[in-house]
């Protein structure tokens, strides 16, 4: 648990949701800068670690020192610079409140600067949503904001910093609620699409409009494609399968091996990248030089078969073996690469009905990151954003919907949150967020319940209620009428002169109600905040007009049911 | 109260985030540029050398560093047509033409690229708009180039009227030096404009009185345009002035060759009727053995005409008139050129080494 103090009833935390727009902004901006730094850094990093036309020695000696110095940093200084980031994050919002040190975010930029720039073969994406994470959890906290308005701003870096780190600013925001809180009508949305909008402006201020990859463009040569990007959905997934259960099983191995040798695990990850390296340099980094090229459908059969079989083989053990760094820019490989595969073999088996390979290692990225990640709208969304061109819609939506659900169904768990269970820890899925979001008032209401008089003393309403085993209850008259809610406190600390509820009543304000279509977590938040334990449901157009009466009891009950179903 | 300390932090590293990616963004455009300039250069040089696909790797290379460098892309197109993936350059091509579609060297390169696709309309299409697009540098020069490749396109395609109207273009630009002078003088030649190719040799020799190349031209632009002893003269010039040619150069067979025409020319002032039908004597035999020698070749050929042609020229030959007049001399030349003209429309026009002087000598006669 965080041993930072934390600040509440600050000069921003006073000021509720205005100043949550201010900090948004703020948070795109210094979030956006730091990506840009990280991505640039990293770059001109390994420009000096592997000049034109270096020797091939580079290529062996480089990653195993890259992968012992940050090995070193993160087993002494920075333990939680680990890995890709994304469970890191989600720890972060579902188990710390929100609070990531700023030591992580500064160990994340340093080691992985060190180990991308070296030629470990992994993604600097997933860093980025760290680090960006980290920078919101900061600010929220120096500015005084309440624990809940700081978990609130983690997701507000993350989608700031995935917005700069591959120019997708709406991507980054569908990722932060899919996959990071794994609600897509998150009350922080507003938040969240400030801050991906001005981080994507502070990298078109700084770096221009160059695109990530440049794709020739796409173009549908025949209907029948729409079956050979359903095949590509199944390679893909597939080929997602293999690497998601391959990081799994070699990252187990790793976490067996006695703790003394955590500092050097990680050299095993440099030393196998290495080795590859030193024959096949297009292995090394993140390799986004190599995926334009295949998109550009310049690469042989052969070659990107290999390159597949051997990304899929090196990000595990890079990953696994404790590096710093993610998985988001090998998925893009893997499916790149996959991808031109099937294009080329579709393509020499039915020239005349098919593009060239580039295409379909477009629409592999997408499937690959549909079936490793599991975030099917994000993965559409991603790669219409990086070729920004509307005809690959469809193509991407096959591929990648027949990659998630192969992915779904051969690797039921996915891989962050198998990640985490490995590390011992639960986090809330979005699918069962989202089952329990599916009940609705309309399910458990009591239609039947009856109204506490309004004409009923407080005696006979302090029974009424222990009967009702609740503090609170909706008043209204013979006819089904509402006029309000009281509780238990209010009849007991009535104002001199006051005997019947009907005297609690104000009648010209609002009292606590929910409708027939509220979803219980909606119920439960009123509850929270009205401090009452039942609401009466009403209709949409008279307010007055009583359907039923939800408790705070049988929503729970509801909930214990559908665990139980499930 | 107030944040003003965490405002003033976040401000603070605000500017000098901004700062450190300013310097890091300044460093890398600078390292990419130098990068992708070197490749690009060492492209065009393996290029240059014919090592296409090892200069397809070093544009391409190029290209993907700096992509807003339309020279680059060229380079890479250039390369591509180099090594025969015009598919590829194809869309490649019309990118950039949409985003610049003035840009000379665009157009020069997609001329190149039509041309290898055997779109020679296309082609001269774009090597129009080449020759009056936009050039970054050197536009003169630039344009110049242009339109020579044009020109060897059209003198390809034997396209003589467009090919004298974009000559004409290339000889009224300034500051021509002289092998840009010689190239369009021979192009002249080969657009079947003897007199301009003669006037730009007259040029070169004024500057150069001892210019064996341009007297050279000289006569076969002379020879081009009937003027033997003219022709003649400029050859003899060059032997003169280099009188140890290397036998592929020598003159000496021009000079043969146009010792005989004008040995057998029936048409000068004052040349008396006696040697004026001698010679017609010798250009009717020399045209009756040529057709007899072909006619022996293929003997489905012979007609009536034929036959009778051929006995008049024999009648004539064997004859010996007294008195020798004119009129027999022209009788002789008009038989002669029956003959040749029957030769001509069954046998075609062109002569073997042998009969290069009759064939002259009936050109002159005809025109």
């Amino acid at each position: 648990m965080p041993t930072e103090k934390r600040a509440s009833g600050g000069w921003f935390s006073d000021r509720g949701d205005r100043t949550l727009i201010v900090l948004s902004i703020l948070i795109g901006v210094v979030v956006g800068l730091t990506t840009v730094a990280f991505m640039l850094l990293t770059g001109r990093l390994a420009a000096r670690m592997y000049p034109p036309e270096s020797a091939a020695w580079r290529r062996l000696v480089v990653p195993v020192l890259g992968s012992l110095v940050s090995g070193l940093l993160l087993f002494r200084y920075f333990p939680n610079a680990r890995g890709s980031g994304i469970p890191q994050t989600k720890f972060a919002i579902f188990l710390r409140d929100g609070y990531i040190p700023l030591k992580t975010a500064l160990g994340k930029f340093l080691c992985c600067s060190i180990s991308l720039a070296s030629g470990i073969a992994l993604g600097r994406e997933g860093p980025s949503v760290q680090i960006g994470a980290g920078i919101s959890s900061v600010i929220g906290r120096r500015f005084g904001l309440s624990t809940a308005q700081v978990k609130a701003l983690v997701p507000v870096g993350c989608s700031a910093a995935l917005a700069a780190a591959f120019n997708t600013p709406i991507a980054a925001v569908l990722f932060s609620l899919e996959e990071i809180l794994g609600d897509m009508h998150a009350p922080v949305l507003g938040s969240v699409v400030l801050s991906s909008a001005t981080s994507w402006m502070v990298l078109h201020l700084l770096l221009g409009d160059d695109p990530l990859f440049h794709p020739p463009a796409y173009k549908l040569v025949h209907p029948l494609e729409f079956g050979i990007y359903a095949v590509l959905g199944i390679v893909g997934g597939l080929a997602s399968v293999c690497f998601v259960k391959l990081l799994l099983r070699i990252r187990l191995w790793f976490r067996k091996l006695p703790k003394k040798t955590v500092w050097i695990q990680p050299v095993a990850g440099g030393l196998l990248v290495g080795a590859v390296g030193w024959f096949v340099p297009g292995i090394l980094g993140v390799g986004y030089d190599f995926v334009d090229r295949v998109l550009e459908g310049d690469v042989a059969l052969k070659t990107v078969l290999l390159m597949a079989a051997l990304k899929i083989i090196a990000t595990p053990v890079c990953y696994s073996s404790g590096n710093a760094g993610g998985i988001f820019g090998p998925s893009l490989y893997i499916g790149a690469t996959t991808g031109a595969a099937v294009g080329s073999i579709a393509h020499a088996l039915l020239p005349g009905v098919t593009g060239g390979p580039g295409a379909y290692a477009l629409v592999g990225m997408g499937a690959a990151f549909a079936g490793i990640v599991r975030t099917p709208l994000t993965s559409v969304i991603m790669i219409f954003e990086m070729t920004r061109d509307y005809s690959i819609i469809v193509p991407l939506m096959i591929a990648n919907l027949v990659s998630f659900f192969i992915s779904r169904r051969l690797q039921p768990e996915p891989i962050y949150e198998a990640l985490a269970l490995q590390e011992g820890v639960h986090l809330p899925s979005g699918a069962s967020r989202e089952e329990f979001a599916g009940i609705r008032v309309g399910d458990i209401l009591d239609r039947e319940a009856a109204l506490l008089p309004e004409e009923a003393g407080f005696e006979e309403a302090k029974v009424f209620l222990a009967e009702k085993a609740c503090n609170s209850w909706p008043v209204g008259d013979s006819a089904r009428c509402v006029r309000g809610v009281v509780a238990m406190q209010q009849i007991e600390t009535a104002p001199p002169g006051a005997t019947l509820v009907r005297d609690l009543l104000d009648g010209e304000h609002e009292f606590p109600h929910v409708h027939m279509d509220h979803a219980a977590s909606q119920v439960l938040e009123r509850m929270r905040r009205r401090g009452v334990d039942s609401m009466p449901v009403v209709s949409r157009t008279d307010i007055h007009e009583l359907l039923g009466i939800v408790t705070l009891s049988g929503i729970l009950s509801a909930y214990k049911m559908k665990a139980g179903a499930n | 109260m107030f944040p003003f300390r965490a405002v003033a932090g976040v401000l603070l590293t605000i500017v000098g985030l901004a700062a450190l990616d300013q310097l890091l963004a300044r460093t890398e455009m600078a390292e990419v540029q130098s990068a992708a300039e070197r490749s690009w250069r060492n492209g065009i040089s393996l290029l240059n050398k014919g090592q296409a696909q090892a200069a397809l790797d070093a544009l391409s290379n190029a290209h993907a560093l700096a992509r807003e460098n339309t020279t680059y892309e060229v380079g890479m197109i250039e390369a591509l047509i180099a090594v025969g993936k015009t598919a590829e350059a194809d869309p490649l091509m019309e990118d950039i033409l949409q985003r610049k579609p003035n840009d000379g060297d665009a157009n020069l390169t997609a001329a190149r690229l039509k041309l290898k696709e055997h779109a020679t309309e296309e082609a001269e299409a774009f090597y129009h708009r080449a020759i009056y697009g936009e050039w970054k540098s050197g536009a003169d020069a630039h344009r110049r180039d242009a339109r020579f490749e044009l020109v060897r396109l059209l003198a390809d395609r034997d396209s003589r009227q467009q090919l004298l109207a974009e000559l004409i273009s290339l000889e009224a630009e300034p500051d021509l030096d002289d092998s840009l002078q010689r190239r369009i003088a021979q192009l002249f030649l080969k657009a079947d404009a003897p007199n301009r190719a003669a006037d730009v040799y007259r040029n070169l020799i004024d500057k150069n009185p001892d210019d064996a190349d341009a007297y050279r031209g000289l006569g076969e632009a002379e020879l081009r345009r009937g003027d033997y002893r003219a022709a003649r003269a400029a050859f003899t010039q060059v032997s003169h002035i280099s009188p140890g040619d290397d036998p592929a150069n020598s003159v000496a067979p021009r000079l043969i060759l146009l010792n005989e025409v004008i040995q057998l020319d029936p048409t000068p002032r004052r040349l008396p009727t006696a040697e004026k039908y001698e010679r017609s004597q010798r250009i009717l035999a020399l045209a009756k053995g040529d057709l007899e020698s072909l006619l022996a070749q293929r003997p489905a050929a012979a007609t009536a005409d034929s036959a009778r042609l051929l006995k008049a020229a024999a009648d004539a030959v064997a004859a010996a008139p007294r008195p020798i007049t004119n009129e027999l001399a022209e009788q002789n030349l008009d038989l002669a050129s029956q003959i040749w003209k029957l030769r001509v429309a069954v046998f075609g026009s062109s002569a073997g080494p042998g009969e290069e002087a009759l064939r002259l000598t009936m050109q002159h006669l005809a025109s």
